[in-house]
């Protein structure tokens, strides 16, 4: 620790601490532009100077001069003041001063320093700085006119985005902030940079002209896409949202967002959104009351139960339902029904973290510490961007050591030391392999192996068959770049294996998660900081969907529906008899439906026609059932097929709770009223079930939350009351520090053998990647139309090499066909696309890439033809 | 021939002085840049075709610059037995004629410069002996080049060699105890040793800022880092100084040397040397100047079986004036926009990637070796007490004899510009004159007597610098001065930092408008206010320096600006 005085003031800071993080850290103020707390410092904008006795009353920036034993620093002082004055003179010289129609006006810095000093009158004269304004590139402005040149946006998409697609032109009085030849931006479109912005330079086009900074309300909530959990603060005016901020308390993001989460927003407000219950009369959906709609439903539903039984019903959820939702909705069928049909997410896409790790999760601000990393079937960067952001920080910033494993040569490969490109779907050979490497070389971590796990010896001899050469074979990775990447992640002191789930990817994530525990435990990272597996969910609340119960086989808790006191004591609070058989997975009732063993279906936000792979069979399946209820936003392909469409309320427009990736509980506020006569998901299912005959007890989430939390030892401590905008870390996450003593878990070493995907066919010549694109989530970013115009609908992604061989040019429409359908789609040629493999993102109604896929298989195979008819 | 022993190195210095003075005829040709505009290639061309064809016994070799480059081409004929002569300007007009005189054992009298009897290179070292026994009646007409103002007044340390030996022969280098002092540090010094030795000499940096260079050796010793690195500045981005230039031209295993000492003394096994892309022949001399040095075994591993490794790379800059600015120059190396970082942390603890790091300029590397071999002691006695050692100063401006001279600190001005430039040779007095390069102040000719010193310029509101000296004679418009200088900043600003760039253009736009008769003295205090809140924000030295040309002016000549002003009425 250093001690030193600030304008008479003893502070106490860090080793390292800059003498204006030490200011900060005593309450004194310093002004800056060009300072940030999560970048380097630069030193540009010389507004941070002060005094230092030890520096002979030299003016030293505060930003980066380091703070030292002793020192004597004076933050305003006559020459000091005067110095500022100067520099804002000078800035404020060329600054065209549009303050009445800049959209920074009330948040510009510039313009509150300039009042802060008082500087009215400038001593220079020149001509206003008057150059084009940029519209060419869609979601940010710029306007160089107001720059000053403090380098943020290029930091910024530098040193945390890693999109460094900003960089300072020019020089001297010529310098100004622009892309290569002044091209439109063709980047991520987080808007970091924008947000960054001190001034009006780069501004959020969405906010153009739509409310004075101080006229808008601020709401806190979280981001409703990925499982980041983004804290961000939804601006209102006359009663609609007018742009999204990252909250910078906000502990999952520190106030980065990502595309989605800055511009995705819209579709709260869409004119698209259902208003109204509807009900099918005649064979149509028509407008109803809610009255009839709810009575419509309990008739539907309890006909079923009566004739068919309780097993009949079954129930599917989005995983965009907050905790509290999905814990009323499985109640609902659980207690209500009678039945453990109740999935989310496709049925697979949550067993990564449902069913397969067995550790608890890392926290993202630990990342930051990590040494070494490892990225295996996770483009990050584009599934889950701000968490990436955090990778981009450790390896870019903090030297930490990179391995990406990918068939594509994804956005973090670029900064990789070792880049694995993997034959598809081979990536638990892969992990086997590292381990095998590990163990045979001797370089896991035995204390750790001895002391904290068990099982050791079975997986060795599991592993025995994962030779490089045999890994070589089946992966297509030299076994010597294998055993040089197991080197690598071995000789980390802190490494984070980081795996995405999602709809798109293929279903053997639970004997993925088990892989990449095994080579975390035998390396001896668990129980410390920065160091396990991080199996992000896709969804805002996929982690809070699991933890509820919406499952089949887990309790709220999430706790094991197979064990019979806790069986039991839900049976006692719910006051009803609760199932010892596990219910129907989401593939299972889809098959059940099909087969007539479903006759009533429930989907509460869950759009399978749309997200779930093989449309057609799913399509057939729904239309066989007897009955089908759907409580969504849009009027999706699912919801047009319902006997009942219950309206719902978006994230914007209820309170709640969401749990993300690392376990961190975060606080939903209502922003909005609900759309129409929209009611909460809550509200809705405690009215079905008080149609049904039954109490679910009251919708207020905070009440919901308390019982919640009486039930799951997990969320025990969570309480509204308490919950700030930092959320609440779910215990086992923050116990995970636990030392090694007695009595600590021991972690259960389990092996996984290998499962062959299938060989490419001679019909079938190309897998067929589906995934998420970085600027879609799910597919209710579709109905954004910010997002939309930077990426509007999906693209087939192909080789350069696979498209000249198929005599396929950018953007030529080509049919994509597999065993299950077909479809036309417009072709990407890409670089970081594999050769044998092409990509189409998910998330889009038409062209559906799902329609391609078959639920029952790991890898689509497909064939691709040039379109050769032109047609009008 | 590769040597892996300090005592091999005797072996290459008998082949360099059998080159140096041959048993046949040698002629040299100054062949630096300076020598290379006025048609020293052409000369020397001539000379060897010539030469060949007429069959006469005699070895014609390109060397570096002597300082004379008022007479270039220079010429110097070394024959056996015989005094060595020096001719210039030698037209290329004139080459048979020379020869002629070299057959016939004559001297062309009308383009003899000085006469060299016998050449005392540097303390220690035995003189070479050219001249045996009485020297010839046709040469006695020539004036000896110790008895010549030129020569006698100044002393040669670091620029010992330059103009004699081939850049392009390490033999010819060694010859004259060129790696004695490398060889001597790593076979009897430790590193500490070293540093103490350039701590003691009192060596201050040679580039601008004057900071010892033996503390700086010494932070870079002492702090943490895997690797170390030596960099050499040899970015020279002044406009009227070449002298860097022509050191490379001349002698560039001399900073290889100094460099591989300097790493030895750190802990740094590897050294990059920046030099300016547009010093085409510097470039070509310098990368086969190492080429050399590795194939001698002077450069790389287990140098002379030490244990000790150094390598070398050299980075071509665009020619910058900031990337002379030693955290701007990093910045270049690394590949990033040539713009300065903050400091601290100092190089000499981050520097180049990240790590430890000597920034040295070209002459402040040059003195190295000799402080080795000579210790710290002997260069300490050079000099005055604050500023010990030799200085090299490039003469330009309103000078009759332009040219770089090399002179112990503490000579005066006015007797580098009388002695070496010969006064203005316009007839008209000396008005002012600037040292240090742009950044530094002009000054009256009231203050000629004032010595080459670090402090006392400091304080008489300029700087030593990198030891230009820009002369200014009776003719000269002042303004008109400050305002070629304070467009020169405008032109080289990097822009990042906000005084800086903004500031220099508007000293610019002032200067103007008082040139067009629009100035009033509101503007001339403005300038007052604006060079102070530039000294004390601007991120690096340029920034804070670049309004003092104009402010020394506004000092020293008021009047003359004073009376461009608006005057009431007009």
């Amino acid at each position: 620790m250093i001690r030193l005085t600030i304008d008479n003031k003893e502070v106490v800071t860090e080793d390292g601490a800059t003498i204006l993080e030490a200011a900060a850290r005593a309450g004194i103020r310093i002004p800056t532009l060009c300072y940030h707390e999560k970048l380097q410092p630069f030193g540009a904008c010389r507004i941070c100077v002060v005094e230092v006795e030890q520096m002979k009353g030299r003016l030293t920036p505060s930003c980066s001069t380091p703070a030292t034993e002793g020192m004597v620093v004076r933050t305003s002082s006559e020459q000091i003041i005067k110095a500022r004055k100067t520099v804002l003179e000078l800035l404020l010289i060329q600054h065209p001063l549009d303050c009445p129609w800049c959209d920074k006006g009330g948040e510009c810095q510039l313009q509150n320093l300039t009042y802060e000093y008082g500087v009215s009158r400038n001593r220079f004269k020149d001509k206003k700085s008057d150059h084009p304004v940029d519209y060419l590139s869609p979601l940010v402005e710029r306007n160089t006119n107001r720059c000053v040149l403090c380098g943020m946006c290029v930091r910024v998409c530098d040193e945390v985005v890693g999109a460094s697609e900003w960089s300072m032109v020019n020089r001297g009085i010529s310098t100004k902030i622009a892309t290569d030849f002044d091209r439109p931006l063709n980047c991520e479109f987080c808007g970091e940079c924008e947000n960054i912005c001190p001034v009006g330079a780069l501004t959020n086009r969405m906010f153009k002209f739509k409310a004075r900074a101080w006229e808008v309300e601020n709401v806190s909530t979280v981001c409703s896409f990925c499982s980041t959990g983004c804290a961000i603060k939804l601006s209102l005016k006359d009663g609609r949202i007018v742009r999204a901020l990252g909250e910078e308390e906000g502990a999952a993001n520190q106030g980065s967002l990502c595309i989605k989460g800055r511009f995705g927003y819209e579709y709260v407000m869409s004119g698209e959104r259902i208003s109204r219950p509807l009900v099918r009369k005649n064979g149509t959906l028509t407008p109803a009351t809610w009255e009839e709609a709810l009575q419509a439903v309990a008739e539907g539903l309890k006909a079923v139960k009566e004739q068919a039984g309780p097993g009949a019903v079954a129930g599917l959820c989005s995983a965009r339902l907050t905790n509290e939702e999905a814990y009323l909705f499985q109640k609902l069928l659980r207690a209500v029904i009678g039945t453990n049909n109740v999935d989310n997410s496709g049925g697979y896409a949550h067993r990564g973290y449902s069913s397969g790790l067995s550790l608890p999760p890392l926290e993202f601000k630990d990342l930051q510490s990590c040494d070494r990393f490892l990225v295996i079937r996770s483009n990050v960067s584009e599934t889950h961007p701000v968490v990436g952001y955090r990778v981009n920080v450790a390896v870019k910033q903090k030297g930490a050591q990179l391995i990406v494993a990918d068939p594509r040569r994804i956005k973090l490969a670029r900064f990789a030391q070792t880049y694995l490109a993997h034959k598809p779907g081979t990536e638990i050979a892969l992990l086997n392999g590292l381990a095998h490497t590990i163990l045979t070389e001797g370089l896991e971590n035995r204390e750790f192996v001895a002391a904290r796990t068990e099982g050791i010896e079975e997986l060795k001899k599991s592993l025995v068959q994962f030779t490089p050469s045999f890994v070589e074979q089946a992966t297509g990775i030299a076994g010597k770049d294998l055993v040089e990447a197991a080197r690598r992640f071995a000789s980390g002191t802190r490494a984070a294996i980081i795996i995405s789930a999602g709809m798109g990817f293929p279903g053997d994530d639970a004997a993925l998660a088990r892989c990449a525990a095994n080579l975390a435990l035998i390396t001896g990272n668990a129980g410390k900081p920065g160091a396990g597996v991080l199996f992000l969910g896709e969804k805002s609340n996929s982690h809070g969907s699991v933890d509820m119960g919406a499952v089949p086989d887990l309790l709220p808790g999430p706790q094991e529906l197979a064990k019979d006191p806790v069986r039991q004591a839900f049976a006692k609070a719910w006051g009803a008899a609760i199932a010892a058989e596990p219910g129907l997975t989401c593939e299972q009732i889809i098959a059940g439906a099909e087969q007539g063993s479903i006759k009533a279906l429930y989907c509460a936000g869950e759009n399978p026609l749309q997200a779930y792979p093989d449309t057609k069979k799913t399509k057939t399946a729904f239309g066989k059932l007897q009955f089908l209820v759907v409580q969504e936003l849009f009027l999706t392909p699912t919801a047009q097929m319902a006997h009942v469409v219950l309206p719902a309320a978006s994230f914007a427009e209820k309170d709640g709770t969401y749990t993300n990736a690392e376990g961190r509980v975060q606080r939903l506020h209502q922003a909005l009223p609900p759309c129409g006569e929209t009611k909460t998901d809550a509200e809705i299912f405690c009215r079905v079930a008080k149609a049904l005959g039954k109490d679910l007890g009251s919708w207020n989430p905070a009440a919901v939350m308390a019982e919640i939390a009486s039930l799951a030892p997990r969320y025990h401590a969570v309480s509204y009351a308490t919950l700030t905008v930092k959320g609440h870390l779910l215990s086992d996450a923050a116990d995970r520090e636990a030392p090694g003593a007695e009595g600590a878990a021991r972690f259960s070493l389990l092996p996984v053998d290998v499962i062959a995907p299938e060989a490419p066919s001679a019909e079938f010549p190309f897998t067929l990647l589906i995934g998420s694109t970085l600027f879609h989530c799910g597919t209710l970013s579709t109905r954004s139309s910010a997002i939309c115009s930077v990426y509007p609908q999906a693209r087939l992604e192909i080789n350069p090499g696979d498209a000249r061989a198929l005599d396929i040019r950018d953007n030529d429409t080509v049919q994509v066909s597999s065993a299950t359908g077909a479809l036309t789609i417009t072709a990407k040629i890409i670089a970081r696309q594999s050769p044998g493999a092409v990509f189409i993102p998910y998330h889009f109604l038409s062209p559906a890439a799902q329609e391609l896929a078959s639920a029952a298989q790991l890898q689509t195979r497909v064939k691709i033809e040039k379109r050769t008819e032109t047609s009008l | 021939m590769k040597i892996n022993r300090a005592s091999d190195l005797s072996k290459i210095k008998k082949q360099g002085l059998e080159l140096l003075s041959p048993a046949t005829t040698r002629i040299t040709v100054g062949s630096a840049t300076c020598g290379l505009a006025k048609g020293a290639g052409k000369v020397l061309e001539a000379l060897k075709y010539e030469v060949k064809k007429q069959k006469i016994q005699a070895e014609v070799v390109a060397v570096g610059c002597n300082g004379l480059c008022y007479a270039e081409p220079i010429v110097e004929v070394i024959q056996p037995g015989k005094p060595r002569i020096t001719y210039g300007p030698v037209a290329v007009e004139r080459v048979g004629e020379l020869l002629k005189a070299i057959k016939t054992g004559k001297v062309v009298q009308d383009l003899a410069l000085a006469r060299h009897d016998e050449e005392a290179y540097c303390l220690n070292i035995a003189p070479l002996k050219y001249a045996k026994g009485k020297v010839p009646a046709a040469l006695s007409g020539i004036k000896e080049y110790r008895k010549q103002d030129f020569f006698k007044n100044q002393l040669k340390l670091v620029s010992k060699n330059a103009g004699t030996i081939s850049p392009s022969r390490i033999e010819e280098y060694i010859a004259l105890d060129g790696y004695k002092a490398l060889a001597k540090v790593l076979t009897e010094m430790k590193p500490e040793d070293v540093i103490k030795e350039v701590t003691v000499s009192k060596l201050r940096g040679r580039g601008g800022a004057g900071f010892p260079t033996g503390l700086k050796w010494q932070a870079c010793r002492s702090a943490a880092g895997d690797k170390k690195y030596i960099v050499c500045n040899g970015s020279e981005g002044d406009p009227e100084i070449g002298m860097h230039r022509s050191f490379l031209e001349s002698d560039p295993q001399a900073i290889i040397e100094g460099m591989a000492i300097a790493g030895y003394a750190v802990g740094a096994e590897a050294g990059y040397i920046y030099v300016n892309d547009r010093y085409v022949v510097a470039l070509e001399r310098l990368e086969e100047a190492i080429k050399q040095a590795e194939q001698t075994g002077l450069l790389g591993s287990n140098i002379l079986g030490s244990g000790f490794s150094f390598s070398l790379t050299v980075k071509r800059g665009g020619g910058a004036y900031v990337c002379g600015e030693e955290t701007a120059l990093l910045n270049a190396l690394e590949g990033l926009s040539g713009e300065p970082r903050p400091r601290p942390p100092y190089p000499a603890q981050q520097g180049l990637f990240g790590k430890p790091t000597v920034v040295n300029n070209i002459e402040t590397l040059a003195n190295i070796p000799l402080i080795a071999l000579h210790g710290g002691k002997w260069f300490a006695k050079i000099g005055t007490a604050s500023s010990t050692g030799t200085k090299i100063v490039a003469l330009s401006g309103a000078v009759a004899q332009p040219g770089w001279v090399e002179v112990p600190l503490g000579t005066s001005v006015k007797a580098i510009i009388e002695t070496f430039g010969k006064g203005t040779g316009t007839g008209k007095k000396v008005k002012a004159f600037q040292t240090g390069g742009p950044s530094g102040g002009v000054l009256p000719a009231s203050l000629l007597n004032i010595k080459l010193d670090y402090d006392q310029l400091t304080k008489a509101g300029s700087l030593l610098g990198s030891g230009g000296l820009l002369v200014m004679d009776e003719g000269t418009d002042m303004l008109d001065m400050a305002k070629f200088l304070t467009d020169f900043f405008a032109e080289e600003t990097c822009g990042k930092c906000s005084t800086c760039r903004e500031g220099v253009k508007r000293l610019q736009e002032i200067i103007d408008s008082i040139m067009q008769g629009y100035g009033t003295k509101e503007h001339l205090n403005l300038v007052k206010r604006m060079a102070a809140a530039m000294s004390d924000t601007a991120a690096c030295a340029l920034g804070k320096t670049a309004a003092v040309p104009f402010l020394s002016v506004l000092k020293h000549f008021p009047k003359e600006v004073e009376g461009k002003l608006l005057r009431k009425g007009a």
